[in-house]
């Protein structure tokens, strides 16, 4: 073990012990209907769209209506995702997957509540879906 | 594949595109660990039993070939101890720790199956065209 790597295990540990496991992909609160980010130009015209650039959602307060569905699209090439801690859709953690450059990324929401989320490897980026 | 001797360790990070077990790389330019395809990965795949991570740092890194910077997001292949191969520590434009996205002292193990969390070694793949 070098000591870089030892160093890394350390900082790792305390900067983002936080971020847990992955949750399952279909709970009640919420509806993935693709794990995998599907291409921008598949979101539909009228869809509800969250941008993501310049490392930011740019919608970082979104009001929708239970049973609408909201479209994450990364618009730039630092990978993105949609993350949920522990007890916000489900038991566990939800974890979306890493989105590339003109990706995006679906989740209905079936129930009221207000869901803050953030970006697995940057919780430094939050937002939030308030369902009504 | 470390620093070659002789060479200095604080000269400025001379990138080539001829050998991917060299710490001196192109796509490397912002490596933390060992590299893949010292123990049974490849540039952009983990060993066979290591599961492979979501989350990564990134970097802008010279591709000294076509003259374009691409932006390499190095995800880490977990679950297993560290093979001790190839070892490199590469920081082009690696930024401290409050920074988490340029940031490569963390374990980017995050997302892994099973929530593999130790840390085995480090792809290099290309994400897109960098500025």
């Amino acid at each position: 073990m070098n000591s870089a790597t030892t160093l890394r295990s350390i900082l790792g540990a305390l900067a983002l012990s936080a971020i847990g496991a992955t949750g399952a992909w279909a709970q009640e609160k919420i509806t993935v209907p693709t794990e995998e980010g599907v291409a921008a130009t598949e979101v539909p015209a009228d869809a509800i769209v969250v941008n993501i650039a310049k490392m930011k959602y740019q919608t970082p307060e979104l009001t929708i209506k239970t049973g609408d569905t909201v479209y994450w699209i990364n618009n730039e090439v630092m990978p993105h995702n949609v993350a949920f801690k522990k007890g916000v859709v489900d038991e566990g953690e939800f974890r979306g997957d890493m989105l590339g450059k003109d990706e995006a990324y679906a989740i209905t929401f079936n129930e009221a509540g207000t869901f803050d989320y953030f970006c697995t490897p940057h919780p430094f980026m939050r937002a939030k879906v308030i369902v009504e | 594949a470390g620093p070659a001797e002789g060479v200095d360790p604080r000269a400025k990070w001379q990138p080539q595109d001829n050998d991917i077990q060299s710490c001196d790389y192109w796509r490397h330019c912002s490596i933390d660990g060992n590299i893949c395809d010292c123990s049974g990965g490849s540039l952009t795949n983990c060993p066979p039993g290591t599961k492979l991570a979501t989350a990564s740092w990134v970097a802008s890194c010279y591709n000294p070939t076509d003259g374009q910077s691409y932006l390499i997001a190095y995800r880490d292949c977990c679950g297993a101890n560290q093979p001790g191969r190839c070892p490199c520590l590469n920081t082009e434009g690696e930024l401290p720790v409050y920074r988490p996205e340029f940031a490569n002292d963390i374990i980017w193990c995050f997302g892994a199956e099973d929530d593999a969390m130790t840390y085995h070694c480090t792809i290099s793949p290309i994400v897109g065209k960098a500025s």
